[in-house]
């Protein structure tokens, strides 16, 4: 029972997505206006991980390991759609809030990630609390966030107003500067606390929402859960060529003035 | 024509996908260390977004519509996406080498990049016919591509300044995107 | 060897695909109704916010015939950007025509379409206005949905109603929201085009 329990705290406190890992950042800025829209999509979330690492899990004998990532990418996707049809029947409001991050949840790189990295690894009753314990790690983030800048931008919590009528609602803060403000200040107090251990404390864990995932399936060896760090590789590459090519047009020119 | 305009810099400036509707962010964050390289990066997404756009529309009016499986879209959108960028890999490696040296190596952080398939799914939603749904491609890429490359700019200069530890890295390049922004605001008078 | 392999993984993706379509497909059919039901349900509710005085309503010829015209009748009020999608009569308890109620949309909203529903009464009184969707910037132009702004409109005989900043002191003037001019202008005009759509309607000689 322990490594069950394990698991489904490991993605609360441990490795909580946003907070330790910095996955999946563009619903955390985009929907987390208020506290009770970071819950809602929170949930939705979870709800899919949860399904996605079951249904992986469960076909993961059954899944080829050279077209696992469309694989991946079809299972997703048809929970998505699944998960939004219950929205709009039973919950239209969260719909109408969430809009196109709904459907957007399919790049969302927590659940190709954890699917590539955990529920194709391990049995469904594991993989289904790994969704769990990810996802409400991944709610706990998004409703805090969305708490941060509804009190500060809007004075409320939950929609109900808390601060003093005298209280000016620096609404700065539930616009979109606000969401990269109040990230990078939860990224930098994370730097903080990560000084000690970490060698240079520069972007220590920093790794990104899903830049990458779909992208693996060309290479075997990928973690698909590396967002920022995929696109700093490919930039590192990037500046590789263009200084071979620069090195080159300065052969060439060295050549021609000889 | 005017409305084509209207949405075109309605999409690439007033409301920038990375700065107001925080998509293709990791990418953003991660490839915007030099001017060229993000320079490289735009153009990459330029091409793929204006071809997903046009492939998008065009299946989406001519298959799912008729076929009435419009709620399938996610899921065919993103295979259609995922599949686009893996085909251009191809015909680029193959016929045109210059331009897949130039492009080659962004082509992969595109295929799950949130503003690919952000921009199919707006499209749908608005009821876009097939030039705007292509304008408004265009217009997001190329507000892409210049908030990445005045990024990178921003960065480049940075790298001289005196920033706090913990601030190195995605935190300054999170706070400077908040100033990007708030400046960004400035263009909501143009509509 | 090698061509079997991969015409087994692709075999395996489509049959994977395969199920998933056929699951999404069986599950829209379940959902189908409910989802009709709920956004019913919805219109229900907000045409009863816009209209309490009223018990039921109802559709009627003529005014489906008025609604399919809108286009010529706004346009001769100046109104463009703006669609009628709907509009239902309303009764009483005890089955007369009171009014009406209109679902109005205006693509003149910040972040796309706006559409609201409008109740307007015989003697072309706003009973009241309620937002059904709307996409607006949150904190500025969503404040739409709050009721200080919404009650503005209610309760008033006017012609038009005019957007101001500098704190409304007639009947017809709306105070803007703070920071969404151009949202407060949209719902604005849509209310108008609503209320002008009714006034011609009554002018029609439509049985009200």
């Amino acid at each position: 029972m322990n490594k069950y329990l394990e698991r489904l705290f490991n993605g609360i406190f441990k490795e909580n997505p946003i907070f330790i890992l910095m996955l999946g950042l563009c619903p955390t800025l985009a929907v987390t206006t208020s506290a009770s829209n970071g819950l809602g999509m929170g949930l939705t979330t979870t709800a899919v991980l949860m399904g996605s690492n079951i249904l992986i899990s469960m076909l993961r004998k059954a899944i080829p390991d050279r077209v696992r990532m469309p694989a991946y990418i079809v299972v997703v996707a048809s929970l998505v759609t699944v998960v939004q049809f219950l929205l709009e029947a039973y919950l239209p409001a969260l719909n109408e809030t969430l809009g196109i991050y709904i459907p957007l949840i399919v790049v969302n790189c927590i659940i190709l990630g954890r699917a590539e990295s955990y529920a194709a690894k391990n049995t469904i009753g594991l993989s289904a609390l790994d969704g769990i314990g990810m996802g409400l790690g991944f709610t706990i983030a998004l409703a805090s966030i969305g708490a941060v800048r509804e009190i500060i931008g809007n004075g409320s919590i939950f929609d109900k107003i808390i601060m003093p009528s005298s209280y000016e609602p620096a609404i700065i803060f539930i616009l979109a500067p606000g969401a990269f403000f109040v990230l990078s200040i939860l990224t930098a107090l994370q730097n903080k606390f990560k000084l000690k251990s970490a060698t240079n404390g520069v972007n220590g864990s920093v790794t990104g929402c899903g830049a990458h995932c779909a992208g693996c399936s060309s290479s075997n060896n990928c973690s698909a859960i590396n967002g920022i760090e995929e696109a700093k590789m490919v930039a590192n590459n990037a500046e590789k060529l263009v200084k071979e090519k620069e090195a080159e047009n300065n052969d060439s020119l060295k050549s021609n003035r000889e | 024509m005017k409305e084509l305009l209207i949405i075109l810099i309605g999409s690439a400036l007033v409301n920038n996908v990375v700065l107001s509707q925080f998509l293709g962010l990791c990418s953003f964050v991660g490839v915007s260390t030099k001017i060229k390289i993000a320079a490289g990066m735009g153009a990459a997404v330029i091409f793929v977004m204006t071809i997903a756009s046009a492939v998008a529309s065009i299946i989406y009016d001519l298959v799912l519509v008729p076929a009435n499986l419009t709620y399938m879209q996610t899921i065919v959108f993103i295979l259609v996406i995922a599949a686009l960028v893996q085909f251009v890999e191809m015909v680029l490696k193959k016929y045109s080498k210059g331009l897949y040296n130039a492009l080659g190596v962004y082509l992969p952080l595109i295929t799950t990049n949130c503003a690919v398939l952000g921009v199919a799914l707006i499209n749908v939603k608005k009821d876009y016919g097939f030039v705007t749904s292509v304008v408004n491609g265009i217009g997001t890429a190329l507000g892409y591509t210049i908030a990445i490359i005045i990024m990178a700019g921003i960065r480049e200069k940075m790298e001289h300044n005196d920033i706090p530890l913990s601030f190195k890295g995605s935190p300054i390049v999170l706070v400077t995107s908040g100033l990007m922004a708030i400046a960004f605001f400035g263009f909501a008078g143009l509509l | 060897m090698k061509y079997t392999k991969i015409i087994k993984d692709a075999l395996v993706l489509f049959v994977i695909t395969l199920i998933a379509g056929v699951a999404l497909g069986f599950v829209y059919e379940i959902t189908k109704e409910p989802i009709k039901d709920a956004k019913a349900a919805a219109k229900q509710e907000a045409y009863l916010a816009v209209y309490g005085d009223a018990k039921n309503f109802e559709q009627n010829a003529k005014l489906d015939e008025t609604v399919k015209q809108y286009e010529a009748i706004l346009a001769e009020g100046g109104y463009s950007n703006v669609t009628i999608d709907e509009a239902l009569e309303a009764r009483d308890a005890g089955g007369n025509v009171i009014g009406m109620v209109l679902t109005v949309t205006t693509k003149e909203g910040y972040g796309g379409d706006i559409t609201i529903t409008l109740g307007v009464s015989k003697d072309k009184l706003v009973k009241g206005m309620e937002i059904l969707t709307i996409n607006e910037t949150a904190g500025l132009g969503m404040k739409a949905k709050e009721d200080k702004f919404k009650s503005q409109y209610k309760e008033k005989t006017v012609d038009q109603f005019i957007v101001t900043k500098t704190g409304s002191t007639a009947d017809n003037e709306v105070d803007a929201l703070s920071g969404a001019t151009i949202t407060s202008n949209a719902v604005t005009g849509a209310v108008n085009a609503g209320i002008y759509f009714a006034n011609a309607y009554i002018g029609l000689g439509g049985e009200q």
